[in-house]
């Protein structure tokens, strides 16, 4: 009987998963799943790694999320789609944004603005399943013309002396409202021998002695990736089935995904080859007036084959814009990380580290950086208040195109955000 | 004034004081003020020594006496100070007594409660007998000791105020709005424009009576026949307190040995005599006399305050009348006074997996009739209320669909035997339900893993068993459904 399992935490749902993602992608090939979700709460922190070990592993994987709402409505939403991976990623967005650091707060409200009308949604139902919020659900992600329910009642059983009640229950409340039911494991660790790790960072989570934690814990270990001889015993096979087929109709991989930067940063008329070329050629004026050093120039030339080579433009004009912005306000600033090290950056007035500092050298480590996926460069501002940087992000970019994050108490940093 | 001390006291009558140190009027109090009173500030308290223990004393002056904790007593004494010597006379004996305690304090004396208080405070020689004298002499005085918020005086010391005379100079409405109407009323009770009511200390006593007996006794109807008259003056010592004990100690002594001693303990406070009475004696009959009884003594715990509730309309067993709310306590007390103290107790669900930890014996929680639940428990309802004290707050949610435990738990559980695998008690056993799978404890060494089974015998009697996962083979009875 084939499996994939659709509800998976990962430990990047801090102090609840107990196993890594690479772990539990690994666990499941073994296993001989057919796919498996990570589905960390209010997060997709743990997909990377689990996509590099998938990858290595042929095996399929699903990226989705769990949600508990304000209402105590809990849910898994799980990416068809790339939109609906953009559509998840949102909602994680907003629910992060509504709370203090490290929690989320969404509700119902803020589901249903998601739209998620290209993600699964598995409904989680609570001890004792509420009619109200199947029926919530149902209307929200229920069959329409020419779009079929992409709602399902996971179905979860550890044996807990209520496994047959409770598949009977849910069973009968799928029959009513005409619900699909899904196999699914609410997956804490890949093997049960985690169960100790798992039961010491819920107490550390709760911040009580563990032997007080008492119902806190898990009666059991059964929150493992099972053997599918197992789950044959436990769910009825068109269960098992239907995690199949949900698993088969979700087509999204982190493949699809690449940096993109806003393209309103580069006049009519221009690509954003030419239109840095301009800016670095009027940054070059400004430096030099009397003309700059031939080594100078060849650096620079050199370094824009470069930054072509690796399409790194909006990149430059991106940080160019947020610095220029700075400027106008009054805003001291000074561009920082590898990339600030070129001569490109000096021209454009990035950072103020001329050529006499051998900074072309450095330059090279950007390039390793690129190597390393990651992309080092960061606008920071000193001496003054964070938030006067905040209203680049707002006024002049729509504020998803940036990621902006408090380095410390007088800087701000800007990095470019993956744009999906 | 009805309850004055009559006894003029020794020391106040040794006392000679040169006339230079006695006051013009301290013979006599003036006419003018109805009240004095003496404020004590008290600056460091001995080993041993409490404010309680000095206002005890202190009632030797005056029946009028208040605590302000942490650190000051007051004492009306205008109808006290010619029975001391006056004012100088009475606040010798005062201090003295301070000393006695190893208790330092300064004093003052003024008309009104809240004036001698401050005053007390400051630290500075201050008698004012005289009402008309009062707000003069207060004007000098800084506001701090009046202790108000922090924010107060800091805001009144920006307005310049910074004395009690400089408050009462502000227009009073416009104080009242900036500063809250309470700290200009108490300014007014200060300054006796506004009367200020204070509660009366009233020391904690407890029951203490012996009786020697005429001729020796041994039997315990005679004993009880001579406590009966102790037993009905505790009855009265606690109605005219309105209190009740949760401890009474019955000595007996003997010719030779050591007094015999029974102690009742009480669930909840009792000030019914035919209760104590019906107890002392289940207790009596329990105890074992070495030798026949000379004298016996009666001592109660301290007394406790009683709820008092009007009767119901309804008496138990009428139509509509419900069964007393004491009537468990009453049953748990009988049983306690018969079986012994740690005989009877009650039962508590914890919030543990394990299902030898998952209850504990309680004191009977009589205030709550959940307390004396048994860990059976078939549904949430049961469940509230029965949290343990680090989980206190948290849901009370229970924590898997089904909670279904037997009301007889084994203390250890016991091996039933088997063929070929399948367990057997009496016959063969009919499988009932879900398993039930519980691994934790594994942080104490109480580590467990087993698959719990709800199983019928042939009597159709139900149980719960279970077999060590380690070991499929090897099965328990553990418990029995009630």
């Amino acid at each position: 009987m084939n499996y994939a399992e659709l509800h998976c935490l990962s430990n990047f749902t801090f102090l609840r998963g107990a196993s890594h993602p690479q772990e539990l992608v690994e666990r499941a090939h073994t296993l001989g799943y057919s796919a498996i979700a990570i589905t960390d709460e209010c997060s997709v922190a743990g997909v990377v790694r689990a996509h590099m070990a998938a990858k290595l592993l042929k095996i399929k994987l699903l990226i989705g999320s769990e949600f508990r709402l304000e209402c105590g409505l809990k849910l898994v939403a799980l990416a068809i789609d790339r939109r609906g991976y953009a559509q998840l990623c949102r909602l994680i967005s907003r629910g992060r944004r509504a709370a203090e650091k490290g929690s989320y707060s969404l509700t119902r409200v803020d589901v249903t603005n998601a739209a998620l009308d290209s993600c699964f949604v598995l409904w989680i139902p609570g001890n004792q399943p509420a009619k109200d919020e199947a029926k919530w659900l149902r209307e929200q992600f229920g069959a329409r013309a020419g779009c079929e329910a992409r709602i399902r009642i996971a179905v979860e059983l550890f044996r807990d002396g209520s496994d047959k009640q409770r598949l009977h229950t849910l069973q009968a409340l799928g029959h009513e409202l005409k619900i699909p039911l899904v196999a699914a494991g609410d997956v804490h660790m890949h093997t049960r021998d985690r169960r100790r790790l798992q039961d010491a960072v819920t107490a550390i989570r709760l911040n009580i002695p563990i032997a007080e934690a008492g119902w806190h814990l898990y009666p059991n270990g059964e929150r493992y990736l099972r053997e599918r001889e197992r789950l044959a015993r436990l769910y009825p096979p068109e269960l098992l089935a239907e995690s199949v087929a949900i698993a088969e109709s979700c087509t999204f991989s982190l493949e699809e995904l690449r940096y993109e930067y806003p393209r309103e940063l580069v006049p009519d008329g221009y690509t954003p080859s030419t239109y840095l070329r301009k800016l670095v050629e009027e940054g070059i004026r400004w430096r030099w007036p009397e003309g700059a050093p031939a080594g100078t120039l060849a650096t620079i030339e050199k370094e824009l084959n470069l930054i072509a080579d690796l399409r790194y433009e909006p990149y430059f004009l991106t940080v160019q814009d947020i610095v220029c912005y700075a400027r106008s306000q009054n805003i001291l600033c000074q561009g920082r990380g590898s990339a600030a090290n070129s001569l490109v950056c000096y021209v454009l007035g990035v950072s103020s580290v001329g050529p006499e500092r051998e900074a072309a050298l450095l330059f090279e480590r950007f390039q390793f950086a690129h190597q390393q996926l990651c992309r080092d460069c960061s606008v920071l501002e000193r001496g003054g208040d964070p938030v006067h940087l905040l209203p680049i992000v707002s006024d002049t970019r729509p504020i998803d195109h940036w990621t902006a994050k408090e380095c410390s108490e007088h800087a701000l940093a800007v990095f470019p955000r993956q744009r999906v | 004034m009805a309850s004055r001390p009559l006894r003029k006291s020794r020391q106040a009558q040794v006392l000679r004081l040169p006339t230079s140190l006695r006051s013009v009027d301290s013979r006599q109090a003036p006419a003018d003020a109805p009240e004095l009173w003496v404020g004590a500030h008290i600056q460091s308290l001995g080993s041993g020594a409490s404010l309680e223990k000095l206002a005890t004393r202190a009632q030797r002056f005056t029946p009028r006496v208040s605590l302000i904790p942490p650190d000051g007593l007051l004492l009306e004494v205008k109808g006290s100070l010619h029975l001391f010597n006056g004012i100088d006379g009475l606040l010798r004996s005062f201090h003295s007594d301070c000393r006695m305690l190893g208790i330092e304090s300064t004093t003052a004396l003024a008309p009104t409660p809240l004036a001698a208080q401050v005053a007390a405070r400051v630290g500075e020689p201050f008698v004012v007998t005289n009402k008309a004298q009062l707000t003069g002499r207060l004007t000098a005085m800084p506001l701090v000791p009046l202790r108000w918020p922090e924010d107060v005086v800091q805001r009144l010391a920006r307005m310049g105020v910074r004395t009690i005379g400089q408050a009462l100079r502000l227009p009073r409405a416009g104080f009242a709005r900036r500063f809250g109407p309470e700290h200009l009323a108490e300014l007014d009770r200060m300054t006796g424009r506004n009367a200020d009511l204070r509660h009366h200390f009233q020391p904690r006593e407890r029951f203490r009576r012996r009786r020697e007996l005429t001729y020796e006794m041994e039997s315990n109807e005679t004993i009880l026949a001579a406590l009966a008259p102790m037993l009905a003056d505790l009855g009265r010592f606690l109605e005219a307190r309105q209190v009740g004990i949760t401890e009474l100690e019955c000595r007996l002594r003997h010719r030779h040995a050591p007094p015999s001693v029974c102690v009742l303990r009480l669930a909840a406070p009792q000030a019914n005599v035919a209760r104590l009475t019906e107890l002392l004696g289940e207790r009596l009959n329990a105890l074992v006399l070495p030798e026949p009884v000379r004298s016996c003594e009666l001592r109660s715990g301290l007394p406790v305050l009683r709820e008092l509730s009007s009767n119901p309309l309804w008496q138990p067993g009428e139509y509509g009348g419900t069964a007393a709310g004491s009537e468990s306590s009453q049953l748990v007390e009988r049983l306690r006074a018969r079986l012994g103290h740690e005989a009877v107790y009650s039962l508590q669900v914890l919030q543990a997996h394990r299902p030898e930890r998952a209850w504990s014996m309680q004191e009977p929680m009589l205030a709550n009739p959940r307390g004396l639940a048994s860990p059976a428990v078939n549904g949430a309802a049961r469940m509230r209320g029965t949290e343990t004290p680090a989980l206190r707050g948290a849901g009370t949610d229970l924590p898997w669909g089904s909670f279904r435990r037997p009301l007889w738990l084994l203390p250890t559980p016991q091996q039933l035997e088997e063929l070929d695998g399948v367990p057997r008690r009496r016959g063969t056993l009919r499988f009932f339900g879900d398993v039930e799978r519980i691994e934790t404890g594994w942080w104490d060494g109480g580590e467990i893993g087993r698959d719990y089974y709800t199983v019928f015998d042939i009597y159709g009697v139900q149980l719960w068993i279970f077999r060590e996962r380690a070991d499929p083979h090897r099965w328990f009875l553990h418990g029995v459904f009630g």
